[in-house]
């Protein structure tokens, strides 16, 4: 047996060997552990996308104006004061004299502006680089159509900043607190490139600064010492989790090992909503966020170029059913695209659920759709869902509620970059989407589906609704006929039908009873200044 | 002059290695084997990388493509950024060249790491994932074999059977789900997830070994029954040994089957830790490597499949450098 | 092994014949009793939706079982999923995917591979360094990749495609034989060099036999225990396979059900806070049963095939 004797010996000792080499342990929990989602793309803020990523941000950095978690207008950032020109199109902020970034340098104005082009330039790679559209010719600079002198940002001191708007914005100070547009330290990007998000490399100008970071894995943060203000009880230590599954998430927040899971999965909410977790105020927090599931149905597809078709099917799906029996997550049923108590200038609210919305009704349209188009039954068409497991639960209950009018679908599941390039090129007939707010306000929703929008994907071009929201652009200031305004182009998009809206997606997060401080807010994000942990 | 490194590797390298094992020839069989072998290496690596490029290329999807549609100057800048704005044969001449150099770009998914980078702090996690695995592998599947074996037919044989059979169907994914309720949630003897502290690893590496501890425990039991009906144990028995010298005696035999799965079992071992890397949120290869693909991030995936294809080629040549170690014979043949 | 046989042809059958059996639509969604454990308060139920068939069989099969059953239906004896449809109904329709997978799958890779192994041993050297070489490197390929590209790429294609024949269960077909046939040409190869210079076959050369009739007779009848070996590893493989691509979201698509698709459901049911177990144990069991037998039946062919009969 001295051959079996040493492959034990031998497979136990690279076993302990690699175990050493490891380093496993090492590092102290942290004050706070937060169970985020996935790791994010990059820690440059033009870079970053997902609400997991812009929580991140919002620890490490501070934009000129700063949201507030309970819903508010946008509070005090790096700007201490801003006016507003009479006309609405010129902003100018008034920087805090003794902004840091976390190595010392002192940030001024005219560094901020830098930060700002360098967010509209190509190479970036700033997702979001039409998220300052409305500035004087950051459009066409973006482009490459015009000079960076021509972009209306600039440093009238070192200490103010002035945005000069095309036109005015419903809500220019929202944008501005959204993290794609945080700043970014020139003096760094300027010696090490590309290489300044590094951990050895990194500064940011937030109330807490990066300390050391694992792939994948794990992201820690302690108090930034140049940061303006000190909270007596704030938080000496900071864990971001990086973690892709909830089930993951969840049986990490189970086990205790973090403070604060940003999603539960949706198999784990019957049992948490029965149990005591779920009284007010207590671990489980849900909150109404700022976000539609719905579906696209391509208008450029045979068998949906007749409204009355498309409309039929929205008919038939009972979403207070799927909301309050299949989801059960807390989420809104969906009849309009924008969601319940959106903002910044518009009343639309939830319409109530259509009285005729039965089987029947959605029998008789279909027909009477299908007979115009000289048909007698729609053929079977595909509906395209990304591979995630409620995305695969909504489509297989859609197909069963659709056969009961008659109607064939078959469920595809595709990865969610395959699914994108399909819907970008227009090669489907009905697709799964989800859209969530940039910022709050109906306008952010309902301009995807504008002709020029390269967020329609539908092939729906209505002049009459594109008409209908440009005039909403000129009423920005006055409320009530914005609204209506919107509300009337609303009705339009969901008469016309190239949309399904299914639900309203909610917040589930669950907050250990010691984590003080936090607020479920509908943009989903934490203000990690604010937490303190008292046990 | 770019090119220079990966002329030498891929061209240069395997030649000189096969006009050796040529004249080595003459002299030892194995050693011209083995030379053979170790050019295949470059060669398979450049198939691989070949094939994985038109894969990758040829599926709908790129890495761009998100719900919210990427300004169109936008694309074009990250696409200049990331090279994959140049013609199809330059890029595949470029990551040809680079993976020479041991350099496949930066990552388009992890902007702030380079491939390279993403697969050194990843690695160790999966080594160790691993390493674990192959351990558990062999505590219960050896074991557990020869149990079987010695009570052919009777209960302990079945139950091991049945064993055998639960493990080799049920996925790991349920294994690992099920195994959690107890050990995670009821005793609260393992952490849920993770790899802060070393009982951490535990778990995954149990939940990753098990199948294989199924598979080396077939491979033992039927390796056994047959040595102990050999001429071999027969011998063993003439020659009045106790039963338990002649058990170990077939057990060395059975070994031979064994050893030439390791390899083999330490490649599936590497390339099957992604579900479990993903359940237990442990930062290693694997979920890279999945992610990677879904994600198309192209220069990570080929990174990662490079990398696998270089690890299962090397351990199934160590596998075969072992096996005369356990079995004089192969030496011979 | 009688016994062993008549449950696996039993289980074979069942599958076969679910049509005509007495089960609850699989994809019959009842949100009203979604999650139930498995309960037998009741045997039968009746009065609900009978599933829908499609195919040349499907009008006489729903005909024969009203004429033998009416509307009744076995009532979710195994508990219901989240979506309120009967564990029982699913697994057997899930039986017929699965199995079908299993056992086509197999036998193409296994095909394939012997073929493939087969003339590699055959060829002897040039040819056979050059096939098995091809075969490393399609091996060295990591499966994972190969899968997921392969589904997007098959996928896509469909799309594009709606008239080809190519439906959801011969993609999954093909991508598991595609990725499991190169251990079976190994293991053939390896068995077709030892018996070329087996002694009956230099025999039968002497005797001035044709190689065509030597590898007809002497090669590849001796080749059927390791291919009947490689197979009842293929097997399980190629079923851990297709729970695999479940567990990423590309395996049976909806309505459609596989054992697969269950665990994997089944799995997301499994939380820290709750555990719907009887989602996870009884399509858990039914694979690993099928295993089993299939295993101990292919061992048995195998030992039974062996030249010179029980060994």
């Amino acid at each position: 047996m001295p051959a079996l004797r040493t492959l034990l010996l031998s497979s136990l000792a690279l076993g302990a060997i690699v175990f050493w080499c490891c380093g496993l342990g090492g590092e102290e929990r942290a004050e706070l552990v937060i169970g985020n989602g996935p790791d994010p793309m990059s820690l440059d803020p033009a870079q970053c996308q997902s609400v997991a990523d812009g929580r991140l941000m919002a620890a490490l950095f501070s934009g000129l104006v700063t949201l507030d978690p309970t819903g508010g207008p946008p509070q005090q950032g790096m700007a201490r004061q801003w006016t507003v020109s009479e006309h609405g199109k010129r902003w100018s902020f008034n920087l805090r004299p003794e902004l840091r970034w976390s190595d010392g340098t002192a940030l001024i104005a005219p560094d901020l502006v830098w930060s700002y082009l360098r967010f509209l330039q190509p190479s970036t790679g700033a997702r979001m680089a039409d998220l300052l559209d409305c500035v004087v010719g950051a459009a066409d600079h973006r482009r490459g159509l015009a000079p960076a002198s021509a972009v209306g940002i600039t440093a009238s001191s070192a200490h103010e900043i002035v945005f000069q708007l095309r036109e005015i914005h419903p809500c220019f100070l929202t944008l501005l607190a959204q993290f794609p547009l945080f700043p970014v330290p020139r003096h760094v990007i300027e010696r090490h490139g590309s290489a300044w998000t590094r951990t050895e490399n990194f500064v940011s100008n937030g109330s807490m600064r990066l300390v050391s970071r694992r792939l994948r894995d794990s992201i820690r943060l302690e108090p930034n010492p140049h940061w303006l203000s000190k909270t007596p009880n704030g938080l000496q230590s900071l864990e971001f989790r990086c973690v892709d599954n909830p089930a993951t998430l969840l049986n990490l927040y189970v086990a205790g090992e973090v403070d604060i899971a940003m999603d539960v999965p949706m198999a784990a909410m019957p049992t948490l909503l029965a149990s005591p977790h779920a009284a007010p105020g207590s671990e489980l927090r849900r909150h109404t966020r700022l976000g539609t599931y719905f579906l696209r149905l391509n208008v450029r597809h045979p068998s949906f170029e007749n409204a009355a078709v498309r409309s039929a099917l929205a008919l038939a799906v009972d979403r207070v059913a799927l909301t309050t029996r299949l989801l059960r997550g807390g989420e809104a049923p969906a009849w309009n695209f924008t969601p319940p108590g959106i903002h910044c200038g518009t009343l639309l609210h939830q319409a109530p659920p259509p009285q005729h919305a039965t089987l029947a009704a959605a029998q008789k349209l279909l027909q009477t759709g299908l007979a115009s188009q000289g048909l007698r039954e729609l053929p079977p068409f595909e509906l395209l869902h990304t591979t995630d497991p409620l995305d695969a639960a909504v489509s297989e209950w859609l197909q069963q509620r659709w056969q009961e009018i008659g109607v064939t679908c078959r469920a595809v599941a595709l990865d969610a970059r395959t699914l994108r390039t399909r819907m970008a090129a227009g090669d489907y007939a009905a697709a799964r989407s989800t859209w969530m707010a940039d910022y709050d306000d109906a306008s952010n929703f309902l301009e995807c589906f504008e002709s020029t929008s390269a967020a329609n994907r539908t092939g729906w071009i209505s002049p009459a609704y594109d008409a209908l929201l440009r005039e909403a652009r000129t009423l920005v200031g006055d409320d009530a006929a914005r609204s209506a305004k919107l509300r009337e182009a609303e009705t339009l998009l969901l008469s016309a039908g190239p949309i399904v809206p299914l639900f309203h997606h909610a917040s589930r997060t669950l907050v250990k009873p010691w984590v003080r401080g936090f607020t479920p807010n509908p943009l989903e994000w934490v203000n990690p200044a604010a937490l303190w942990v008292q046990r | 002059m770019q090119h220079l490194p990966a002329v030498l590797l891929f061209v240069v390298l395997p030649c000189v290695l096969l006009w050796l094992a040529r004249n080595a020839a003459r002299r030892t069989q194995r050693r011209a084997a083995l030379l053979r072998r170790a050019a295949w290496l470059p060669l398979t690596v450049l198939c691989v990388h070949g094939l994985s490029f038109l894969l990758i290329h040829a599926v709908p999807g790129g890495p761009f493509d998100d719900e919210r549609p990427l300004p169109a100057e936008t694309r074009a800048g990250l696409e200049a950024r990331f090279g994959l704005d140049r013609p199809m044969l330059v890029q595949w001449a470029a990551g040809v060249s680079g993976m020479a150099r041991g350099d496949f770009g930066p990552s388009l998914a992890h902007r702030d790491y380079s491939v390279s980078e993403v697969v050194i702090t990843a690695l160790p996690p999966s080594l160790l994932l691993g390493a674990l695995a192959l351990a558990w592998t062999l505590l219960l599947g050896i074991p557990a074999g020869v149990w079987a074996a010695c009570r052919r037919g009777k209960a302990a044989d079945h139950a091991v059977n049945a064993a055998i059979a639960l493990l080799l169907a049920l996925p790991t994914f349920v294994l690992a789900g099920l195994l959690m309720i107890p050990l995670v949630f009821q005793w609260r003897l393992l952490p849920a997830a993770g790899l802060h502290e070393p009982a951490a690893v535990l778990l995954p590496s149990l939940c990753l070994g098990l199948p294989l501890a199924a598979q080396v425990a077939r491979l033992v039991r039927s390796g056994m029954l047959e040595a102990l009906r050999g001429e071999w144990v027969r011998t063993l028995r003439a020659a009045g040994l106790p039963e338990r010298r002649v058990a170990a005696g077939a057990l060395r035999l059975a070994m031979v089957s064994v050893v030439a799965f390791l390899g083999q079992a330490a490649a599936a071992v590497l390339t099957g830790s992604l579900v479990i890397e993903q359940l237990f949120a442990i930062p290693g290869l694997g979920a890279h490597f999945v992610e990677s693909a879904l994600n198309r991030d192209f220069t990570l995936a080929l990174g990662v499949v490079i990398l696998y294809t270089a690890l299962a080629y090397v351990l199934n040549w160590t596998a075969d450098l072992l096996l005369p170690v356990v079995d004089p014979r192969a030496e011979v043949s | 092994m009688k016994a062993r046989l008549w449950l696996l042809a039993c289980i074979g059958l069942a599958a076969l014949l679910v049509p005509l059996l007495p089960l609850a639509d699989p994809a019959a969604v009842d949100l009203e009793r979604a999650l139930q454990p498995p309960s037998a308060a009741a045997w039968l139920e009746h009065g609900r939706t009978l599933p829908q068939w499609h195919g040349p069989l499907a009008g006489p099969c729903a005909a024969l079982r009203r004429a033998c059953f009416g509307d009744a239906q076995i009532a979710p004896l195994l508990g219901t999923d989240a979506l309120g449809r009967c564990v029982l109904a699913r697994i057997a329709n899930g039986a017929r995917i699965s199995l079908l997978i299993a056992l086509v799958a197999s036998l193409a890779s296994l095909s394939v591979g012997t073929l493939w192994g087969a003339s590699a041993g055959l060829a002897g050297g040039r040819g056979d360094q050059l096939l098995m070489r091809g075969a490393d490197i399609l091996g060295a390929l990591p499966l994972t990749f190969l899968v997921i590209f392969v589904v997007a790429l098959l996928r896509s294609w469909r799309a594009e495609n709606p008239e080809s024949s190519l439906d959801q269960t011969a993609v999954l077909l093909l991508v598991t034989a595609v990725v499991s046939w190169i251990p079976a040409a190994r293991m053939v190869r390896a068995e077709v060099l030892s018996l070329r210079s087996a002694v009956f076959v230099d025999a039968a050369r002497l005797a001035g036999a044709t190689p065509a009739r030597i590898l007809r007779q002497h090669i590849l009848p001796n080749t059927a225990p390791v291919a009947i070996a490689a197979w009842t590893l293929t097997v399980p493989r190629i079923l851990v396979l297709e729970s695999f691509l479940s567990f990423l979201g590309l395996g049976v698509e909806a309505p459609g059900v596989s054992w697969g698709l269950q665990l994997r459901q089944g799995c997301d049911a499994l939380t820290a806070v709750h555990a719907s177990w009887w989602l996870i144990v009884f399509p858990g069991l039914a694979l690993a049963l099928t295993l089993l037998l299939l295993g101990s039946v292919g061992e048995a062919l195998r030992v039974r095939l062996q030249p010179g009969g029980a060994a």
